[in-house]
């Protein structure tokens, strides 16, 4: 992993790309996009649980809905308090 | 966003429960298959998920199972299938396209927009020769080069033209000619004569000879500065006068007034005519047409079908409203009759003055003739510039004496 990453760093290759770990981009505190997840692993109005290479994503907030979804990415619309990497 | 939806409805979808202990795992799996949800939301019984016609029969193929329920089909599939059963208004639907499609074909309303002190029953004719009237097929246009050109040699007192088709409505629009007041030629002789009468108070003589002393009375017509020359043993001639005339004139005007208001009251009585529209066609929606009122006001409205801003189908209906009215009479008192009675008065003698007027003096005479009836005379007293330009018509020189030449042989 480690000689992964240094081989990112010092090629200046993105880290998602070559380490396959989540990206996750937050757009205030309505919107939440997560490319690189593995599963969908709990779906509720008040959170969400996605599963990583690395472990859980857990993003909790109210009134989710998900706007899109495919293999590997996911979009998520609602009120977010938090995004927690579990 | 509004694009995806027309394509989804397009497309057609269904709106699924996915319900179970496995739903998060069939949602897993069904991505990995390639099924991607439109949308999906949560609620209690499970998960909410819309999914296209073509993916919903793909479900099968997923390993893991979760019960699934159709909540609702949408979609143009789905309302084509429905409306099989409906033949009738299948073919209304039919009948209504159609009929729209025809009717964009014409020309229905004709509107002039740039007119105002032209004459608008010739622009009309005008308009009518260039091949432009209500109901006529839009393809049976001539060029706009062709209709301006029409347009522009049969109207007055316009200097551009143009017809614009918006949907099945055309719209000339003209610019009228704004001509320049008249000024007489500098060269061509002219006398400043008074446009009405007065007691001259001065005259300012820039070109010319002046005439009128000072404290002349001169009628309408009188020559004030005379622009022809005429001498004893020379040839006479002309020039162009100019120059400012200043003098008193007195405006007076008398009215009859009664001590009393007029004004409408309305009985509550109305009648309303509707005429329904239909291309060229109007069919009155009344059997009898005559207002049986002593006194009305009537108010005419359109309502025409519109489609989007421009497009008329053709349909609408008039609507005239007869509003039965009595005229009341309220007596006033003697002082506010008169102060009416002053102020319409010198409406009246506003409209008579010359530009740059000043008033210096004026006086009300207000009589009472009957019990309510007043006469009221105004007299206002002004200082107003009456010369104007007037063309020399007639030459009249006086012939230069013949003994002055004689002499000089």
């Amino acid at each position: 992993m480690d000689i992964a990453r240094a081989i990112s760093d010092s090629m200046e290759i993105p880290c998602e790309v070559t380490l396959d770990i989540p990206k996750i981009t937050l757009v205030g505190n309505m919107r939440v996009h997560i490319e690189n997840y593995l599963a969908l692993v709990e779906y509720k109005k008040e959170n969400i649980k996605l599963k990583y290479k690395g472990g859980i994503i857990e993003v909790c907030g109210q009134d989710f809905d998900i706007r899109t979804i495919g293999e590997g990415n996911i979009v998520v619309c609602g009120k977010i308090d938090a995004v927690k990497l579990i | 966003m509004f694009l995806i939806k027309i394509f989804h409805f397009l497309k057609g979808y269904v709106i699924l429960l996915i319900s179970g202990h496995n739903k998060e795992e069939f949602l897993n799996s069904i991505l990995k298959i390639g099924i991607k949800p439109i949308r999906m939301d949560y609620c209690d019984d499970g998960i909410i998920a819309a999914l296209s016609v073509s993916d919903f029969f793909r479900i099968r193929e997923a390993d893991i199972r979760a019960r699934v329920h159709i909540l609702k089909k949408r979609g143009a599939v789905f309302v084509a299938k429905r409306l099989k059963k409906r033949k009738a208004f299948v073919v209304g639907m039919l009948a209504f396209v159609m009929m729209f499609a025809l009717g964009s074909q014409f020309i229905w309303t004709v509107s002039y927009e740039g007119v105002e002190s032209c004459d608008i029953q010739q622009l009309e004719k005008a308009v009518e020769l260039a091949g432009l009237h209500e109901g006529m097929l839009k393809r049976n246009l001539k060029s706009g080069l062709e209709m301006k050109n029409i347009i522009l040699n049969h109207t007055d007192n316009i200097c551009w033209a143009w017809v614009y088709v918006k949907g099945t409505k055309a719209v000339v629009k003209v610019r009228e000619d704004i001509l320049p007041p008249e000024v007489f030629d500098p060269n061509v002789p002219c006398d400043i004569v008074a446009m009405r009468s007065g007691i001259i108070k001065r005259v300012i003589t820039t070109h010319g000879k002046c005439v009128a002393a000072e404290n002349q009375a001169v009628a309408p017509g009188d020559t004030i500065i005379s622009g022809t020359y005429n001498f004893e043993n020379e040839p006479g001639y002309q020039v162009h006068s100019a120059g400012v005339v200043e003098a008193y004139t007195e405006h007076v005007k008398t009215g009859t007034y009664k001590q009393n208001y007029c004004y409408k009251k309305y009985s509550g009585r109305k009648r309303r005519l509707v005429t329904l529209k239909f291309l060229k066609w109007e069919l009155p929606l009344y059997l009898d047409g005559d207002i049986k009122y002593e006194s009305y006001d009537s108010l005419q409205r359109e309502y025409d079908l519109k489609l989007g801003k421009d497009y008329y189908p053709g349909l609408g209906i008039r609507v005239v409203t007869c509003e039965e009215y009595a005229v009341e009479k309220e007596p006033i008192s003697y002082d506010v009759a008169a102060e009416l009675a002053i102020k319409e008065l010198e409406k009246e003698i506003s409209r008579e003055l010359l530009p740059g007027s000043k008033l210096i003096d004026r006086h009300e005479d207000v009589q009472k003739l009957d019990e309510e009836t007043i006469s009221v005379t105004l007299t206002m007293n002004f200082i107003e510039q009456i010369g104007t330009e007037k063309r020399i018509e007639e030459v009249t020189f006086i012939e230069p004496k013949t003994d002055r030449t004689a002499a000089g042989d």
